[in-house]
Order: structure tokens, then C-alpha cells, then sequence
């Protein structure tokens, strides 16, 4: 074998040389430099292996051996471009065989991704990196993929990514590279894909992606930035890092995609808002220059006209500079002003100020100013600074609604179990479908009104909505009473009543030694003292306990009344429905007994809104039985 | 762009320090010459001749942080002068004294910047 490529072959030699690597490789071709250069199917494979034009003048510049992967009409081959001297000559010799599927099998395992199944950071390195090529080199890169992760756990971070990568591939041409270059960054290479074509699959890949469902966490969507430049004989490697600088700009906003031939204009039409807020025009102007080409610049020269524009544009503006010394309503009024408005925990205010004493910027940052920058302006810190905070408040926001998301699927979750638990005690009990949903808004009704009412219950949102869902396991204790007494037509022997009245401290133990695992859980004891209590009165002579007035829990005492009220409008296996006004009459009568006045004083004054989110017909039969 | 140098040393103004901050000779040059159509001192006079602390107080405390953020030194000392004699004051007379350094600094700074602008 020839290994000097310095060697000068004759022509028999260099047909000899032909020969040889002819036994192994079924395509073999020996060009001159003029021939490459000129010839215009000088190449395998016609105009489709362009590639291989440019291994071979490389070659002939160095000298190097040069090996690469070609894919035509679906078999991958091996080409080898090795630079000769023929009588004087420069010549390239080119030698092709298919590459066979052991090899290929081999190759690809070393260098696929094992999580993802497309190609390794490996495989970047050692083919891509330095390949030169016509292309589109894409960068896709994960919004927020860590806060998933953290969130939702490795393993689904590990679920996610695949389906990721699958969307991806989908999106993109089967002969389309596709690298894992890190955790939550992919890179697509798009060998002479026409410029709108390009364009095109990245949109469709940046869909895709948000399409992406991860098992497990239907609910969580995910989004990706895309940043596309072209290569134009380019290596990979530049397009990568032209396309990650192209992302740093794209990701403002989850789920862009930027190619360099559209980045201008998405720029201008996405650019955050910023208003700037100095009665001092010449101080505007400074300002607004230095912001300009990055944001669109809103201006106010007062307090007044600042707040009209916060309110006018909302949640469009991504953040405010303002001034601290201006006539009229000074820096510190309107951030008092912002601070009542709905916006202010989004929208980011910086204080502009010489006023530079101890005193004033910690007062500005008391009243909620998120930072803080001195005259004399310098423009790099500027920018720097607003960049800063509004890609904080950005990244704040998203999070936000990730873990509400997330909090909320939660939620659903019990709700879902105590829904199917009530649903299963009301099969049993023979009861109206609806009456565990009446008593939990009833119970909401009635806790809402009693905090408006008395501050001797301070029960926030999430205490009253506990108290609420709670509420749907009052009667849980009936699952251990005997079906011929539960169920009776008519009414119950005083033997029977007794036991009937026992559901109460059933349902109580039940839950007490069901749930011991979840002691200290403010769902369960508020399930618990509903459960035993529900039935006593406000003077002592309900059951089972005796509790009197205030003994009785506030959860028991809301829930007792709802449930006497649910009981009367409802048709029973014993008795028809009483209307809405009569009912009401009979509970203030104490008709059904003793209740707390106060609860009776919310009865009343509820009452209408009783009708409304019950549907309960103010006076006519409801509800038949199911 | 020499000229606008020449003006700000002629008055004693940091040139390389506000070049440096605000984005360039070119951008300094067009902040510096749209301080010609900046009005604080003459509302400062105006208040000052009405006897209007608060108004003349805002017009000083304006002109400070413009001179500032232009590197107008020469000008920006006489206004912190001007604006603590003016900081919570029942008159405008403990002013009188620094005021007539600050004209005299707005003058030259007036008039090397028309010199520029020709």
C-alpha cells in the first residue's frame, strides 16, 4: 500500500493502486484536480454528494486522508478521499463501498444516546463537529427542563426527553442528523435544505414539542426555544454556536423559534415593553436610547400619566423605570399606587435616582422596587439591569403557573377519591345523587359569610375549602349500618334509631383509624369532627355526644346545619321535599333543633344564593329520589 | 465629533467618562447638544423669582441629574449646591448665594455647546 502521498506515481502505477483498493471497495475513481474542479458529475452520486466535492478539494490542500458517511437512496456508505501524485499531477483517488450492518451496528451504538436513542454528544464530537457543509444547523433547547425535573421527578425528566427527541425526529428529514448535545439541548443538522423548507421544520419541531405529552403528567406542557442558522461550507461547530447566540435572544420567551433570515423581524414584533418614567425629557431620551433596540419604549414625564399606562397596557409591560424626585406624584406614590394594583407582583419597577442616601434606596425597596440604578447613567448597566430583571420576572411567571398547575392536578386527585368514596355512600344510603355536593356548597356558602361576619373564626381560603370537601364525608359512618334500617320506607322503631344515630361515632372511628397514617392532616380532623358532631346541638341535645354551643367544632356545627337544610328540600325514602322558604322557616323555628344564632344570622343571609347554586326551586317539590 | 471634546474640556467636563457611559463620542455628542432645549434652569430662575421652593427645588434636582448623566461636572457641582440649600427649605434664599455659580457654569456650558453645534 501507498502511504506516502507525497509519492509521484506513474500511470501504470497508479492504475495498479486502482486495481488493488478495487477489491474492497466496489466504487473506485481516480481524478485529477482539474477533473474534481470542473467535472460536474464528478461525484458518486451526481449533485447529491456535494460533500464529497469538498472532501476532495480538502484532500488536495492537505494532502489528508479524508473518510466520511454518505446516505444515497437509503444505504449509508463509506467514502475514503485519498490525495495522489499521478505523472506529476495532483489527483484524488475516491473509494466507495456500502457500509454493512454489523459495522453499522457497532457504530451506532457507540455513538447513540441511550436515553433518547438519537445520536451522543460523542457522535458530535468526532463526525460533526468539523464537518463543513451547505446546511441548516439548529439548536433546540428545553424551557425551564430543570424546574421539570426537579418538579416531577428524574425518572419523568427521563420520560420527557424521550418523547422530546421522538417529536423532534419527527419533525425533521430521515436523513437529518439529530445530536444530544446536553441535558435538555439537542442539535438538528439539515445538510442543503432549502431556506424555507428549514424555517418550516423548525416551527413544526417547536409544535411538536409542545405537543409532547410525558406519560404520567398529561398536564404539564412543555416548549422549547429553536435558534436555525445556515452553513454555507461552514463547520457545524460555528453553526452551533452562531444558532446558541441567535437562542440567548429567543429565549425571552419560551417556545420561540428564530432562523437568522427571520431573526430581525420576530425581534421587533416580540420586543418587551418598558416604560420609562422621568419628568426630566433629557433623561428619557438617554434612557430611551439606551433601551431602544432591544425593547419597545414607552415614555410618561408624571406619576399620573404613569399609572394611566400601567393600567392601559396591563400585563403587556415587562417592566418600569422610574423616577423617584418629580413633581406633582413623586417616585415613591406611584410605586405605593402600583402596589395596589393586580399587576405590581409581575410587573418589575427599577428606581432611578442621584438620591442616592441609605435611607432613600432602602425605602424604595420597602416599597416593593425590585432595584435600583444611580445616575450617572451608564448605558452597559443599564441594559444589564433590565435584561436582568425581566428575564427573572419571566422565568418567576412561568414557574408560577407550573407549580399552580401542578398544585392543581393535586387537588384534583383528592377531590377525584372523595367524589368516588361519596359517590359510594350515596349509592348505599339510597340518598339524592347531589346531596354530598349541596352540603359541600352549602358548608362554603355558609363559612364564607360566617368570616365576614365574626372575627372569632379566622378560617382562610384553604381552611374553608378543606372544611368544604371535607364535608363530603359526614354520613361516611353509614356504611356500617345495617341496610334494612338505612334503607327503611317509613319510620324508624326508637331501637332502630338508636342505632342509626351510632353512624356518627362509626364514622368518626373509621376515619380515625383509617387515616392514623395521616395523623395531624387538617382534611382528617376536620373529616372527623364533622363525622361525630354533625348531628349535635347548639344546646346540648343532639347526639352522640351532648356537645354544647361552642364545644361543638365550627366545621361540625356549619356542616349540621347544611345537612338539616339538604335533608328538609329533599325527597327521602320517608318524607316528599319541602320548598325552599319553608325549610329556611323551620331551621330559624328550631324545628330540627338548636343552632348557633350566628350560623342561623349566615342561613338568612345566604339564603338567596342558596336558591341560586342549588338550583332549588324557591317553592315547588324538588328533586325525586334516583 | 473633536468639537463636542473641545467643549466639554473647555468647561471643565469629563468627556471620556460620559463617551464611555453613554454608548459612544457619536451618542454623547447628540444627548450633549439636546441639552440646549433643556428648560430646567429656566424654570428654576422662574421659580426662584417667585419665591416657589418646591418648584425650584424639582428644577434643580432636574438639571443636577441631567448634568450628571452628561458628565456636565463643571455644572453638576453648583446644582448640588443649589438643590441641598433648596432640600426641605422654607425659602428660596439660602439659595441666592450658590445660584450665581451655577449661572455662570450654565453660561460657559451654554455657549461652548452652541460652539459645537456650528
Amino acid at each position: 500500500m501507498l502511504n506516502n502521498h507525497e509519492a509521484n506515481l506513474t500511470d501504470e502505477e497508479a492504475a495498479a493502486e486502482v486495481a488493488r483498493v478495487a477489491k474492497i471497495y466496489p466504487v473506485v475513481r481516480l481524478m485529477s484536480a482539474d477533473q474534481v474542479k470542473s467535472e460536474r458529475n464528478c461525484l458518486l452520486a451526481g449533485d447529491r454528494c456535494p460533500c464529497l466535492r469538498q472532501s476532495s478539494l480538502e484532500a488536495l490542500a492537505t494532502s489528508d486522508e479524508i473518510s466520511e458517511r454518505l446516505l444515497n437512496d437509503g444505504v449509508e456508505y463509506r467514502a475514503r478521499v485519498r490525495s495522489l501524485t499521478v505523472e506529476g499531477e495532483p489527483h484524488v483517488l475516491l473509494m466507495v463501498r456500502p457500509i454493512d450492518e454489523q459495522e453499522v451496528a457497532e457504530e451506532d451504538l457507540v455513538y447513540t444516546d441511550v436515553l433518547t436513542s438519537v445520536r451522543n454528544r460523542r457522535y458530535y464530537e468526532e463526525k460533526l463537529r468539523s464537518a463543513r457543509m451547505n446546511a441548516g444547523v439548529a439548536m433546540i433547547d428545553l424551557d425551564d427542563f430543570r424546574v421539570f425535573n426537579d418538579t416531577c421527578g428524574r425518572h419523568a425528566g427521563d420520560l420527557a426527553l424521550g418523547a422530546v427527541a421522538a417529536a423532534i425526529r419527527g419533525g425533521i428529514r430521515s436523513t437529518d442528523e439529530l445530536v444530544r448535545l446536553g441535558c435538555d439541548k439537542f442539535v438538528a443538522v439539515m445538510p442543503n435544505i432549502p431556506s424555507d423548507d428549514f424555517a418550516r421544520r423548525l416551527r413544526h419541531v417547536s409544535d411538536a414539542v409542545h405537543a409532547t405529552i410525558v406519560p404520567g403528567h398529561e398536564h404539564v406542557s412543555l416548549t422549547a426555544c429553536v435558534g436555525g442558522v445556515r452553513i454555507n461550507g461552514e463547520t457545524v461547530d460555528e453553526g452551533v454556536n452562531r444558532a446558541v447566540q441567535l437562542l440567548s435572544h429567543a429565549k425571552a420567551k419560551p417556545g420561540t423559534v428564530v432562523t437568522d433570515s427571520d431573526a430581525i423581524e420576530i425581534f421587533q414584533s416580540e420586543k418587551p415593553s418598558v416604560l420609562i418614567v422621568d419628568d426630566s425629557e433629557m433623561n428619557r431620551i438617554i434612557l430611551n436610547e439606551m433601551l431602544k433596540d432591544e425593547y419597545r419604549v414607552l415614555e410618561a414625564d408624571n406619576g399620573r400619566t404613569a399609572l394611566d399606562l400601567v393600567d392601559r397596557y396591563g400585563d403587556e409591560l415587562s417592566l418600569v423605570l422610574l423616577d423617584i424626585i418629580m413633581p406633582g406624584m413623586n417616585g415613591f406614590e406611584v410605586l405605593g399606587e402600583l402596589s395596589r394594583r393586580t399587576v405590581a407582583d409581575s410587573l418589575p419597577v427599577i428606581m432611578i435616582s442621584s438620591e442616592d442616601s441609605d435611607d432613600v434606596v432602602l425605602r424604595a425597596y420597602e416599597l416593593g422596587a425590585s432595584d435600583y440604578i444611580n445616575r450617572p447613567f451608564n448605558a452597559r448597566v443599564v441594559r444589564r439591569r433590565v435584561s436582568n430583571t425581566i428575564r427573572l420576572y419571566a422565568k418567576q411567571r412561568r414557574l408560577t403557573s407550573l407549580l399552580s398547575q401542578q398544585y392543581n392536578e393535586r387537588v384534583k386527585n383528592s377531590r377525584m377519591l372523595i367524589d368516588i368514596m361519596a359517590g359510594v355512600m350515596e349509592l348505599r344510603n339510597g340518598e339524592s345523587g347531589l346531596h354530598v355536593t349541596h352540603i359541600e356548597k352549602l358548608t362554603e356558602l355558609l363559612l364564607g359569610c360566617l368570616v365576614h361576619r365574626s372575627d372569632k373564626f379566622p378560617l382562610d381560603n384553604e381552611q374553608r375549602s378543606t372544611i368544604a370537601m371535607a364535608s363530603a364525608l359526614h354520613d361516611i359512618g353509614k356504611m356500617s349500618i345495617d341496610d334494612a334500617i338505612l334503607n327503611k320506607p317509613g319510620r324508624l322503631t326508637s331501637e332502630e334509631f338508636e342505632i342509626m344515630k351510632t353512624h356518627t361515632t362509626l364514622g368518626a372511628d373509621m376515619l380515625f383509624e383509617l387515616g392514623h397514617q395521616h395523623a395531624g392532616n387538617s382534611l382528617l380532623e376536620y373529616a372527623y369532627q364533622i363525622a361525630r358532631w354533625h348531628h349535635e346541638r347548639w344546646d346540648g341535645k343532639g347526639y352522640p355526644d351532648g356537645l354544647k354551643g361552642d364545644e361543638i367544632p365550627i366545621a361540625a356545627q356549619v356542616v349540621s346545619v347544611a345537612d338539616v337544610y339538604d335533608a328538609l328540600t329533599s325527597v327521602r325514602v320517608y318524607k316528599d321535599a319541602i320548598p325552599h322558604q319553608e325549610a329556611i322557616q323551620m331551621i330559624l323555628d328550631g324545628k330540627c333543633g338548636e343552632f348557633n344564632p350566628l350560623l342561623l344570622d349566615c342561613l338568612l343571609e345566604v339564603q338567596d344564593r342558596i336558591v341560586e347554586t342549588l338550583a332549588r326551586p324557591a317553592d315547588v317539590v324538588a328533586f325525586p329520589t334516583i | 465629533m473633536g468639537s463636542m471634546r473641545e467643549a466639554y474640556e473647555k468647561i471643565g467636563a469629563d468627556y471620556n467618562g460620559a463617551s464611555v457611559r453613554l454608548m459612544g463620542e457619536e451618542m454623547l455628542a447628540r444627548f450633549a447638544l439636546k441639552f440646549l432645549d433643556d428648560e430646567s434652569m429656566d424654570k428654576l430662575e422662574a421659580a426662584m423669582a417667585a419665591g416657589d421652593v418646591e418648584g425650584a427645588f424639582m428644577a434643580v434636582h432636574t438639571l443636577k441629574g441631567v448634568s450628571q448623566n452628561l458628565g456636565f461636572d463643571n455644572l453638576y457641582e453648583p446644582a448640588v449646591v443649589v438643590t441641598e440649600a433648596l432640600r426641605n427649605a422654607n425659602t428660596v434664599d439660602g439659595a441666592r448665594d450658590g445660584i450665581h455659580a451655577l449661572r455662570q457654569q450654565y453660561a460657559a456650558t451654554m455657549s461652548a455647546l452652541r460652539e459645537a453645534a456650528e
